[in-house]
């Protein structure tokens, strides 16, 4: 039955890696780009890797004013490390938004690329 | 699926209202909480409720009822029912939607002898945006669509129907499911939600109330 259970949340998560109003998106695009598997990526994170598919179903920290705020409350919750989640965050957006403009697409996530992360993953506009 | 498994605690009404109130203020942790919380039910309900269907497609149908009011949380109404009746209407629909995409996924599968005579599954099987009369059709179900955003004071049927029609859904028997007469004869569930349909029409006549 747990197996079950396992199954079909997997099931769901792959649905929503593949939908930008996730953070599943965003973690995917980062994991992919750094060769990581969940193991390595929730101890970036620092987090047990039991806590990722909670973490992946968190939407999207907002790109603007309210990214710092979104972060550390995802960050708070699961107990990851929130500047390591900021910058994890503004790097899958980097590269989400050159994709998009590789393929001539407008880019969802146009705005991260406007912006700088401070170290403490606050944002600042350019 | 044993039936003492589906069992679960009750999970109070205001708690279910919490978690959408989160989703509405946009709170990032909203999601996974209201996914962890529903999802599995949701798919145990729709085992006990559809046995027959596959366990693929019930939690395919399950997710996209949690996924789609994630993101559009105004699409439920509190004061119409709970929570998890409304996920119970939307996870049946999205289930009937399923199945019928799979019957025609089938039914496209037909010989070549079949594609030549049939202008059905012949010249639009590939692109069905090729065909003018369905784009026409298409716009024209999506203005209606628009228009009917704009209606206020629905009750719970009109309610359900209204979320059907926003989806653009065409079949009755998903309206049928979503009024809850699947189990009536099909002359009466297409007579029903005709009936549901017209009142809404009969509304948009009369001048809808805007909402905000």
């Amino acid at each position: 039955m747990a197996e079950e259970k396992r199954a079909r949340l997997a099931s769901l998560i792959r649905r929503v890696e593949a939908d930008p109003f996730f953070l599943a998106f965003t973690l995917r695009a980062y994991a992919e780009s750094e060769g990581l598997a969940d193991r390595e990526l929730a101890e970036q994170l620092g987090c047990p890797v039991e806590a990722l598919d909670a973490v992946r179903l968190c939407r999207r920290p907002r790109p603007d004013a309210g990214f710092r705020q979104d972060v550390t409350r995802i960050a708070e919750r699961f107990g990851l490390r929130v500047g390591e989640l900021a910058r994890i965050v503004r790097q899958a957006d980097a590269l989400t938004a050159l994709r998009a403009e590789a393929t001539g697409g407008s880019g969802v996530l146009r705005a991260a690329r406007d912006r700088d992360v401070a170290p403490d993953g606050e944002s600042e506009e350019r | 699926m044993a039936a003492s498994e589906e069992r679960r605690e009750p999970h109070p009404d205001d708690e279910a209202t919490r978690l959408w109130r989160r989703l509405c203020d946009r709170d990032p942790i909203a999601p996974s909480d209201f996914a962890l919380h529903f999802f599995e039910p949701l798919c145990a309900w729709l085992g006990q409720r559809y046995p027959a269907n596959s366990e693929h497609d019930r939690v395919t149908a399950a997710g996209d009822a949690i996924l789609e009011l994630i993101q559009r949380p105004a699409a439920y109404q509190p004061e119409r029912q709970t929570l998890e009746v409304y996920l119970h209407i939307a996870a049946s629909a999205d289930l009937k939607n399923l199945i019928r995409a799979e019957d025609r996924h089938a039914r496209r599968r037909v010989g070549i002898e079949t594609v030549e005579l049939s202008r059905a599954a012949g010249k639009y099987l590939v692109d069905e945006t090729a065909d003018p009369a369905a784009r026409v059709e298409r716009e024209e179900d999506a203005a209606e669509r628009e228009s009917l955003l704009t209606l206020d004071g629905l009750t719970p049927e009109e309610e359900q129907v209204l979320v059907l029609l926003r989806r653009g859904e065409r079949r009755t028997a998903v309206y049928a499911a979503a009024l809850g007469i699947l189990d009536r004869p099909v002359a009466v569930q297409t007579r029903e939600v005709k009936r549901v349909k017209d009142r809404l029409k009969k509304r948009l006549e009369r001048g809808p109330a805007r909402r905000g």
